[in-house]
């Protein structure tokens, strides 16, 4: 079947199952979905979209706040809490953290970080005291409250004034530098109603400059006060070793490309590929759906114009042996073959 | 704290500058979501970002949706969807190229020529088929195929194990199968 028919069948289902789906259904609930977000940037960053421009500017004027300070007591989740399948081989380059700031009535602490040459997640639990529930940034009174652990129907508004509460909506994102990208991803999980903690997952796209990071945490109380909390923090890249450089027996075997030299490394998170492709034929380049490697389980990459203004290709999180020969398979559309190339260790 | 939809909409109808905020603050990690699912580039996902926040304000008025969530959704979808098919280099390895695969594998072939008006049957078809299904179903389903979330994810978020996420969406698609060859759509 053509496959831009069941693309444009699927794009146009009914709106009622794409609102009723944007959250996880109640029943199953202890954690909500993952949200992505933009990583905050303070600095001023060249834009060709001008109405990118704005939309950053209100977001930054939306985060400008501040409140005097108190702690209360956190119930920690770390890293390992939010996925099922990081290699065990991570577990001694987690950090543990205890820096906390606070403001009146919250506060938030960071826990645990991770870090390799292409990734960084971070856990920041965040705790209401006694003054508030604590949901996320995209929930409202009217989101099912089960959506932060509450058995039942009752939506968050009906959850809080039974409680005597007040709702505070939180999120929180690393500050962008030379090391850290601009796209990043945090997923929430509520220990209790009154703390939650908040994985933050960011592109890493050079080797830290420097270890210390901000992670901004932000806030939105009901009265429309927007809170944010600062927490500087030191972050240690977790060592990666180089399996080495390898050299493509013929460059050009890839139709529309010209393929560099690969970089292979790995860390405890897994094993990276890194290699230019140069294009030379856009159309033929089009074609092509998907790579696959010989002996490795691919993990997430892709290929990306970067600040060079070169095409490169780009996977981590690998798993799987390489040898002194790496072969990458390139599919078309219709799962074809289109080419094979070999690489072999210089 | 959030406003509800239709206050929302009634900003965009007062043109204040506050509609251009609540967007964002209440649907804008959805839309990013559906962005980094469909594109790769970052500042692809970022300007199209913009680009759906922009056609949203140029569009209501005079639009008045009934679900803004999905409406912002849907357009984010339409625009990262345009940047996909316009950009070369993306069309590899996201989670749309393989969620689109496993679907189409399940509807391999119309018993009509292909054409705008099958799309629009189909959908209808779909339409019907997920009316039918339990909610825990249905969201396994969208956020799959039309969200185009990873099987990983959409397990943590229902605290299943990928394993069983992916069982249930094989026959999931088992049964889309047969609802189809029932009401005649496919061979």
């Amino acid at each position: 079947m053509n496959r831009k028919l069941v693309s444009k069948a699927i794009s146009n289902i009914d709106d009622a199952f794409i609102a009723e789906t944007l959250s996880p259904p109640g029943a199953a609930l202890d954690r909500a979905p993952e949200r992505t977000i933009q990583m905050s940037k303070f600095e001023s960053k060249k834009s060709k979209v001008r109405s990118r421009r704005l939309f950053s500017l209100i977001l930054a004027a939306c985060l400008v706040f501040a409140m005097a300070l108190t702690a209360y007591a956190c119930n920690l989740f770390g890293i390992r809490d939010f996925f099922t399948m990081l290699p065990e081989t991570a577990d001694p380059y987690i950090q543990e953290h205890t820096e906390t700031k606070a403001a009146e009535d919250w506060s938030a602490r960071i826990t645990e970080s991770l870090c390799d040459e292409t990734l960084v997640y971070v856990t920041v639990t965040v705790s209401g005291g006694d003054k508030y529930i604590i949901a996320p940034t995209d929930a409202d009174p009217d989101t099912l409250a089960v959506n932060i652990g509450i058995e039942g129907d009752m939506t968050l508004g009906e959850y809080v004034a039974q409680q005597g509460k007040q709702l505070l909506f939180v999120g929180a994102s690393l500050e962008q530098n030379d090391s850290l990208g601009g796209v990043g991803s945090q997923s929430f999980r509520n220990a209790s109603d009154s703390e939650m903690t908040i994985l933050i997952t960011a592109e890493k796209t050079a080797a830290l400059t420097e270890n210390e990071i901000i992670c901004h945490v932000y806030a939105v109380d009901e009265e429309w006060n927007k809170l944010t909390l600062d927490i500087p923090f030191n972050l240690a890249e977790a060592p990666s070793e180089g399996i080495g450089t390898y050299v493509p027996v013929d460059a050009e075997s890839i139709p529309g490309m010209i393929i560099g030299e690969a970089t292979i490394t790995e860390t405890p998170l897994g094993i990276s590929i890194r290699y230019m492709e140069t294009i030379t034929d856009e159309e033929a380049v089009s074609n092509i759906k998907k790579v696959e490697f010989d002996g490795l389980v691919y993990g997430k990459g892709g290929t990306v114009l970067e600040d060079d203004g070169n095409w490169w290709f780009t996977v981590s999180g690998c798993t799987g042996d390489v040898g002194d020969t790496l072969i990458a398979r390139y599919y078309d559309w219709d799962n074809q073959l289109v080419g094979t190339i070999q690489f072999v260790k210089k | 704290m959030c406003l509800k939809d239709h206050e929302i909409v009634e900003l965009f109808f007062e043109r204040s500058e506050q509609a251009i905020t609540e967007p964002i603050l209440k649907y804008g990690a959805a839309i990013k979501n559906v962005a980094s699912n469909i594109l790769k580039n970052p500042q692809d996902m970022e300007e199209c970002q913009s680009d759906t926040y922009l056609q949203v304000w140029n569009r209501i008025p005079p639009t008045r949706p009934n679900h803004l969530g999905a409406y912002v959704c849907r357009i984010a979808r339409n625009v990262c969807l345009k940047r996909y098919h316009a950009n070369t280099a993306e069309k590899r390895n996201s989670h749309y190229d393989v969620a689109l695969e496993e679907l189409e594998a399940t509807i391999p072939s119309l018993s009509t020529v292909e054409s705008d008006y099958d799309a629009k049957e189909l959908t209808e078809y779909l339409n019907s088929f997920l009316k039918e299904l339990g909610r825990e179903d249905r969201y396994l389903f969208m956020r799959r195929y039309w969200y185009g979330d990873g099987v990983s994810e959409i397990a943590r978020n229902l605290d299943i194990s990928a394993h069983t996420a992916s069982v249930r969406l094989f026959r999931l698609r088992q049964k889309l199968q047969t609802y189809l060859q029932k009401e005649g759509m496919i061979l």
